[in-house]
């Protein structure tokens, strides 16, 4: 549908121009700001998206929402897997990201694969944020189009 | 919950509500044996009636194990005062009422005995309808015997003969109490409301017989009375209670259970009875006995202490005590549970009484009540009693009764109990949390505020895990009793009771205090919503309450709310409390209250005093309300005469709520603190709330105004500060003082606020602070000053304005370093508004560096620059030289030279020990040299330069330029002219139209081929100036008068136009206590010097001279001065020019001897090689020299860098051959007169010596005769009009160095005239090796001339 | 009917405060400051208590004589506090449900303007004049 190709197109011209357009910044700088994009969205997005959805009653419950509802109205899809330690520690396996199905899959493009990944990372931060879950999102990917999210909880 | 309209079934008089709500109550006091503890006397220390009272609750729980040998917990409340109105309820609920009294008291002598005895007497009379016992602890008697041994007995002694009363009163209460009663019960039911008469009666009637027979064993009596004191307090020494107790388990019978203790007590006061009386006749007075008389008193068991500290046995004691209480208590429970009576008292609460008057008590339903009240008072004792599982029972089956007969007033009660033990099972530990007593809350706010709500409920918590009295575990009653009500049942319960409560006004109390039970129970079962509900509710009973008890209700509910973790509610309640202190209807408003309690308010309101604190968490706050109540606490701080407190309090709030203010409210809060601080200023120091400790800190304005950065200014380009070995150091890193890495270090110091710039000790310094002025008005700020650390620092106040206006506006502020080393900048300190704060950088929000560090180099002296030139005037006339670097503008024309002086003048505290002054200028040295000069050493010899003082340097300044000046145009006008004014003859050279070899040029100059010759010539690097004067010659022949005029119209655009020159010097200079560090300091004059051009040569050329070793300089001097200058061109001749005006001069010179030439002139491989040495030889030789202007400045030039053509050099340079002419043998000068006749031989005889300094080669001599018409036209043919003898044209031998060649030949003339003999010699053509020439004056046909020609006049004979 | 409509942000400081004209105004904050006790409370008992129907509006937090006051939280820690006289019984919980819904919805517009940055006081014309049409009930 077209709104949703506009989404993806935005985000790649997002990451592009981050990336090669405006001033020349380093690979990490350029990721955390497009991090930073992402934050600052996810934040006043899910303001929104959990307006329809009762009060979560603890973490889990917020994790739940985030693969389920929030995975599907963002990437059109649910999390395939999520694992938990119990101490703050979520993994979020999604087989086929949405940013990154559209890539060859195999090597080539691995050492790009973070770059499209930033955005959700901070996307993901900001909602957990704005639910009053303070954490660090990091993301990897070891096979393309697979990737995992690791939300760690910061306690206290 | 609450019914909304409430039935109110009687209109009692006031005395019997009862008014004091106990706001510490708690479910468990259900279960107490309330007992009052008091101080009485005068003498006791009310400290150390603290410490007794806090060792006497210690024994809280008791344990007595009954008749049938079971273990009864008995737990007791003690109360410091207890209204008797509370007592009055004690039918109502029997844990109402107080069952003993204990009083405290210290003794110093016989009266105050006597008082004590009166107030502890007094009490029991008070608390007669409900006490058991009592006992009075008195301090400062000791049992063994002192002086006070006979009066300290006496009470003792004085009950003793009583104790039988005591005894009845004391240890046989059970049955006559019982009796009493019941008697008295009868009495009640008879309608009579005094009950107290009736247990007089008894007491009384019983004391009479024991009186008696204590007289008749008085003897022995006596000795056991000392006895059994020993006995009685080793006996307690040695076994507690607990042993006592059991050693009256075997005997179930009560009376026979106490008849021991009874007959020790007895014997022993009627004997100590006995000697009180003797005492009493020997020393003690009347009045001492009438007091210890009062039958009354004879009922108090006292025991004596010299001090607390020797009260070991106390606890044992009490033990005792509270378990006599029990026995006296399960007695009654006894009784009552037994009693079958057919007609039922009706017991009823006080307010209750006048509505049964005159009901019929025999009808069912009140039959019914008063069976239902009997039965809850029972399960009201058996709870007392330690049984709460019977008293469930007991309850339950009340309740049913009284449900039936709708007695909603004790329904409730019964609720209310049945609650109160379910409690005591489940929550045992309920009773440890409510340790907070009433007043504690107006104790020091912050404490409290301290622990959140979170960490009251994890207090509550934490009790949980406290280990529970033995046998007391609710997990085990839980199992056992079957009635206990589950937690929710409680809840439900209390509801229910509440409801029904309610509905009665005069039940407020009671309302009041089941909700603050239920509270309590829901706090432990952590149901804190609930439980505000019940509080919500107790906020709606009213009560008709004094302002204080008002006041006591609502920190008894900010209590509750906190423990539930209500903190806003808590809060709320805190400030009505507050309020209601300084009520306006308060007749006695207490301001300080007020304000010890608004500042508890301020945790609720998330209002931390600290305004960096506050800060922090502001963010949270409910601005609006944050701002009333700080404005509260200003304005009571304010009636408070406070003034301090006030100021600050106000302070605060402008600064941390400002930017919750708006615009308006700036203004006036503002203003509010400016006519606060008036009174008394607040100062950056924190103050104390006095009796609390409690402490306000500080309130720096770190906001206003806001620092938006700091600028450390380095100090002023003449101050700066070098080190003088780092001037080499500077030169290798000079290239990469940009380089990437450099300022990225310099970036990294920035970070650190490392200020790469040294500041000098003794120097003003300035740090430049861009401040902005959050305020809608001009803000003021005083005694603004740096705060420093490290290096002594003098920092200057400075007040400033800040416009009301948005953006940073720049502030300075100026300090003196006072010793050298690390200076750190902090922050600065402020006056705003009369508030006085220290601002620290590290606190700045926004301020990422915390502090800057300056290094402070030690003192070193600063000169400042005067200038004068001499000659415009003396010192007086110095014009001071701007400090960072000295200017020095001259004006001069060419050639002129100026001495000025610069005068260093050090106004500096410190001496100039070292001085180096250097010169640099764009200009190559040699010049540079040429135009400044100045003496190092006269500097060196100035020093050192003390303080004040000053030295000079001198400086001669030379406006060199460059003074010859050709111009093509002029070139071009001569050409011009030249052609039209055909050939004149030479003005200057004197004798005919001497045929130079530049002549012939000129010939062909005028010609086109010539010009083009020029023209290429000039092509091939020939410069303008040698063109000029290549035809200068010509020119000079040429020379019209009109030539003057011609320059003129070139004037202007010929070169004269002036130049500046620019230098600077360079003053490097040290001393004091700097120079020891190495440090100095640079200065510099920049000198400039504009030169007008004055003279100028715009042509020369080079001309024989009457004497063989001289030639003319023919130079054509141009004034382009604005002045006339007299000209000395020569030491003897000079000559004025007009201004503009040129003039055209000859100056002889020595030609250049071949020597120099062949020296210096190896190089030349052209003649120009040559023509520089010529030049600088001619340059050497002529000095122009004038004087013009108004003061006839004096001017010189020299033309260096003249250059002359190839033409021109054999006349300047010697001729390498001597001519030595003879006509009939006599010499031949120049211009000599030579006469012959016609046919007559004339001898002529030419010698030609070799001059040169080498050996000449062959040279062809020739003798030309010729006739000068004088026309310009020369006629060589001669043949007819003479011959010649002799050769005319012959070859020289080689000729060696100085020899001569003579030759001598014959002139014969045929015709009268004038003949002339031109005598030349060149190089012969046949001489191969011309190398000679070549070296002399090469590319270029040789010859030279005897000149002038020889002239012979030929006269007819 | 409402009195009182008050935005309060996560870290419970007023986002926005609507007072009805007329009404003495500190005192609804007294109100609205104490009814943050009571929604802190009910947000953190969810977890305890089971039977709890886990949705955004909280009921009636407390009432006084004269006033009744409701709550609403976000689940990203905004509450809506509404305070209704309590003379007016006419209102049903159901409309202040929707009243509620209808703030939420207000709020969520408000956070979606770029220039509104979360956290800060609301200052919006729009939002004003939704507030005024809510508590005018239509």
């Amino acid at each position: 549908m077209a709104e949703e190709a506009m989404f993806d197109f935005i985000h790649m011209e997002a990451v592009s121009y981050v990336f090669q357009g405006g001033e020349k910044l380093a690979e990490d700088e350029a990721v955390s700001k497009l991090e930073h994009m992402g934050f600052a969205t996810g934040y006043r997005l899910v303001e929104r998206l959990t307006r329809e959805s009762g009060r979560y009653k603890d973490e889990l419950d917020i994790m739940k929402y985030i693969c389920k509802d929030l995975w599907v109205t963002v990437y059109k899809k649910q999390i395939d897997n999520l694992r938990t330690n119990h101490q703050g520690v979520y993994v979020l396996h999604d087989n086929r990201f949405r940013f990154l199905s559209h890539m060859a899959t195999g090597k080539q493009y691995l050492q790009y694969a973070p770059r499209y990944l930033a955005f959700t990372c901070g996307l993901v931060r900001g909602c957990l944020a704005n639910l009053g879950v303070t954490c660090v999102v990091t993301a990897e990917v070891t096979q393309l189009p697979a990737c995992k999210f690791q939300i760690q909880v910061q306690r206290g | 919950m609450r019914s909304s309209v409430s039935v109110i079934l009687s209109n009692p008089p006031p005395d019997t509500t009862m008014s004091y709500p106990d706001y510490c109550t708690n479910p468990h006091h259900h279960q107490t044996l309330l007992v009052l503890v008091r101080q009485v006397g005068s003498q006791l220390k009310s400290r150390s009636f603290q410490k007794l009272y806090e060792r006497i609750s210690r024994v809280g729980h008791v344990k007595v194990s009954d008749s049938n040998g079971s273990q009864r917990p008995v737990w007791v409340t003690y109360r410091r005062e207890y209204p008797v109105e509370n007592n009055d309820w004690g039918d109502f609920q029997t844990h109402r009422r107080v069952l003993g009294i204990i009083t405290i008291g210290q003794v110093g002598s016989q009266s105050d005995l006597n008082d004590i005895c009166k107030q502890h007497e007094s009490l029991k009379v008070k608390y007669s309808s409900t006490l058991y016992d009592s006992r009075c602890i008195i301090l400062g008697l000791n049992p063994d015997g002192t002086i006070y041994e006979a009066d300290s007995r006496n009470p003792s002694r004085g009950t003793s003969p009583e104790p039988n009363g005591g005894i009845d009163g004391g240890s046989h209460p059970p049955t006559i109490n019982g009796h009493a009663q019941s008697t008295h019960i009868k009495k009640i039911s008879a309608g009579s409301t005094d009950r107290d008469s009736g247990v007089y009666e008894t007491v009384s009637s019983e004391d009479k017989p024991t009186d008696s027979d204590s007289h008749s064993e008085s003897p022995q009596g006596m000795s056991e009375g000392m006895m059994d004191l020993k006995i009685d307090t080793n006996h307690v020494n040695g076994s507690d209670s607990g042993s006592e107790s059991t050693s009256e388990v075997g005997c179930c019978d009560d009376s026979k259970m106490d008849s021991p203790r009874d007959s020790a007590v007895d014997s022993a006061p009627d004997s100590a009875h006995d000697t009180s009386q003797s005492s009493i006749s020997t020393s003690a007075s009347q009045s001492s006995r009438l007091s210890l008389q009062p039958p009354s008193n004879f009922k108090t068991r006292a025991l004596f202490y010299p001090t607390s500290e020797h009260a070991v046995n106390i606890e044992s004691q009490l033990q005792e005590f509270v378990s006599s209480l029990f026995w006296v208590l399960e007695s009654k429970r006894l009784d009552k549970s037994q009693e079958k009576l057919e007609r039922p008292p009706l017991l009823c609460a006080p307010f209750e009484r006048k509505d049964f008057i005159g009901l019929d008590m025999d009808s069912r339903t009140n039959k019914k009540r008063c069976v239902g009240r009997l039965r809850k008072q029972l399960a009201d004792l058996t709870l007392q009693a330690g049984l709460p599982t019977e008293a469930i029972v007991h309850y339950s089956h009340a309740a049913d009764t009284l449900r039936n007969c709708n007695d909603w007033l004790w329904l409730a009660a019964c609720f209310e109990g049945l609650c109160a033990a379910s409690v005591v099972m489940l929550y045992p530990n309920l009773r440890r949390s409510f340790g907070l007593q009433r007043y504690s809350s107006l104790g020091v706010g912050g404490n409290q505020g301290g622990s959140g709500g979170i960490g009251n409920r994890s207090r509550n918590g934490a009790v949980n895990t406290n280990s529970l009295p033995t046998g007391l575990d609710p997990i085990i009653v839980k199992q056992t009793s079957k009635h206990c009500l589950s937690p929710d049942d409680i809840i439900d319960k209390y509801r229910e009771a509440i409801v029904h409560y309610s509905k009665y006004r005069n039940a407020g109390v009671v309302e009041t205090e089941a909700s603050i039970k239920a509270v309590h129970v829901l706090i432990e079962q952590k149901r804190y919503l609930m439980a505000a509900e019940f509080l919500s509710n107790v906020v709606f009973i009213n009560l008709q309450l004094s302002d204080e008890e008002k006041i006591a209700r609502f920190n008894a509910l900010a209590d509750l709310y906190h423990q539930i973790g209500f903190h806003r509610k808590a809060s709320f309640f805190r400030r009505v409390a507050a309020m209601r202190c300084v009520a306006p209807q308060n007749q006695q408003p207490d301001w300080g209250q007020c304000y010890r309690l608004l500042l508890q308010t301020l945790e609720g309101y998330k209002i931390s005093l600290d305004p960096l604190e506050f800060r922090k968490d502001g963010s949270q706050g409910w601005p609006a309300l944050q701002v009333q109540i700080l404005q509260e606490l200003v304005g009571t701080s304010r009636r408070m005469g406070q003034n301090a407190l006030c100021t600050r309090h106000q302070a605060f709030l402008v600064c941390a709520m400002l930017p919750h203010l708006s615009e308006s409210e700036r203004k006036e809060t503002a203003n509010m603190l400016e006519s606060l601080s008036a009174r008394s200023g607040s100062g950056p120091a924190p103050l104390v709330v006095q009796d609390t400790g409690v402490i306000i800190p500080a309130v720096n304005f770190l906001n206003i105004p806001i620092c938006r950065s700091v600028r450390v200014q380095p100090p002023a380009v003449g101050r700066k500060a070098e080190k003088k070995l780092s001037q080499e150091a500077e030169e290798d890193t000079g290239p990469f003082i940009f380089s990437p890495f450099s300022s990225l270090t310099s970036n990294t110091q920035r970070a650190q606020g490392k200020m790469d710039f040294d500041w000098v000790e003794g120097d003003v310094c300035e740090v430049i602070l861009d401040l902005e002025n959050p305020m809608p008005f001009e803000l003021k700020v005083t005694s603004m000053m740096l705060i420093t650390e490290g290096a002594q620092f003098e920092s200057w106040t400075s007040t400033v304005v800040l416009k009301a206006e948005r953006g940073p506006q720049p502030v300075t502020l100026r300090g003196r370093p006072q010793g050298a080393g690390e200076l750190k900048i902090t922050g600065y300190s402020s006056t705003v508004m009369g508030v006085s704060s220290n601002c620290r950088l590290k606190f700045i929000p926004h301020m990422k560096i915390p502090f800057y560090t300056i290094n402070v180099v030690s003192a070193l002296p600063f000169i400042q620059i005067l200038t004068a030139n001499s000659n415009t005037g003396s010192l007086g006339s110095e014009r001071a030289v701007s400090e960072e670097s000295g200017n020095l503008h001259l004006s001069l024309s060419a050639g002129e030279t100026q001495e000025c002086s610069v005068v260093l003048h050090n106004i500096s505290s410190q001496p100039v020990e070292e001085i180096s002054i250097a010169l640099e200028s764009k200009m190559d040295k040699t010049l540079l040299s040429q135009v400044f000069q100045y003496s190092e050493e006269n500097i060196q010899a100035q020093l050192p330069i003390q303080p004040g003082g000053k030295a000079s340097v001198t400086l001669y300044v030379y406006a060199s330029s460059d003074f010859l000046c050709p111009s093509r145009m002029m070139d071009e006008s001569l050409e011009t002219s030249s052609l039209v004014s055909g050939s004149e003859p030479p003005s200057l050279v004197s004798g005919g139209p001497s045929s130079l070899p530049s002549r012939q040029s000129v010939a062909t100059s005028s010609t086109r081929g010539a010009r083009t010759r020029r023209t290429d010539s000039s092509a091939s690097l020939l410069s303008s100036r040698s063109g000029s004067s290549v035809r200068s010659g010509s020119s000079s022949s040429t020379q019209a008068p009109s030539s003057t005029a011609r320059t003129r119209t070139t004037l202007n655009t010929s070169a004269c136009t002036g130049r500046t020159l620019e230098a600077t010097m360079q003053v490097k200079y040290s001393g004091g206590s700097g120079l020891l560090a190495d440090y100095c300091r640079s200065t510099q004059v920049t000198v400039t010097v504009d030169v007008t051009p004055s003279l100028l040569v715009t042509r020369w050329d080079v001309l024989p001279a009457e004497l063989p070793h001289q030639c003319y300089v023919v130079l054509d001097l141009l004034n382009c001065a604005t002045h006339e200058m007299d000209l000395h061109y020569t030491p003897t001749k000079h000559i004025l020019i007009e201004a503009g005006d040129s003039c055209r001069v000859p100056i002889p010179i020595d030609r250049c001897p071949l020597a120099t030439l062949t020296q210096n002139g190896s190089d030349s491989e052209s003649g120009w090689g040559w023509s520089s040495v010529l030049g600088n030889h001619v340059a050497s030789l002529v000095e122009l020299r004038w004087t013009q202007g108004p003061c006839d400045t004096p001017g010189r030039a020299s033309l260096t860098g003249i250059t002359f053509p190839p033409a021109t050099h054999d006349l300047i340079t010697m001729a390498p051959i001597h001519w030595d002419v003879q006509v009939d043998g006599q010499d031949v000068v120049g211009g000599t007169e030579n006469t012959g006749v016609v046919g007559r031989t004339l001898e002529l005889c030419v010698g030609v010596t070799n001059t040169s300094g080498a050996p000449l080669p062959p040279l062809s001599l020739r003798l030309t005769a010729f006739q000068d018409h004088q026309n310009g036209t020369l006629n060589y043919r001669l043949d007819a009009k003479m011959t010649t003898t002799g050769a005319t044209k012959l070859t020289t031998p080689q000729l060696a160095e100085g020899e001569e060649f003579r030759h001598c030949c014959g002139l014969v003339f045929f015709t009268a005239g004038v003949y002339k003999v031109e005598v030349t010699c060149s190089p012969a053509a046949a001489v191969t090796q011309t190398s000679f020439y070549e070296n002399i004056t090469p590319a270029h046909q040789h010859a030279w001339k005897f000149a002038p020609p020889l002239e012979i006049t030929v006269t007819d004979a | 009917m409402a009195v009182c409509v008050s935005v309060i942000g996560k870290e419970n400081s007023p986002l926005y405060i609507w007072v009805g004209n007329g009404k003495e105004e500190l005192h609804l904050h007294y109100l609205a400051h104490t009814a943050l006790d009571v929604i802190q409370e009910k947000v953190s008992a969810v977890n305890k208590t089971p039977g709890d129907t886990r949705e955004l509006y909280l009921g009636l937090l407390y009432a006084s004589e004269e006033y009744k006051v409701f709550g609403y939280t976000t689940n990203t820690r905004i509450k809506f506090v509404i305070i209704t006289d309590a003379a007016n019984t006419t209102l049903r919980d159901n409309e202040i449900r929707m009243m509620f819904r209808r703030l939420h919805n207000m709020y969520t517009n408000v956070v979606c303007n770029p220039f509104y940055v979360p956290g800060e006081q609301i200052t919006s014309r729009e939002f004003d004049k939704g507030v005024g049409a809510l508590v005018a009930g239509n």
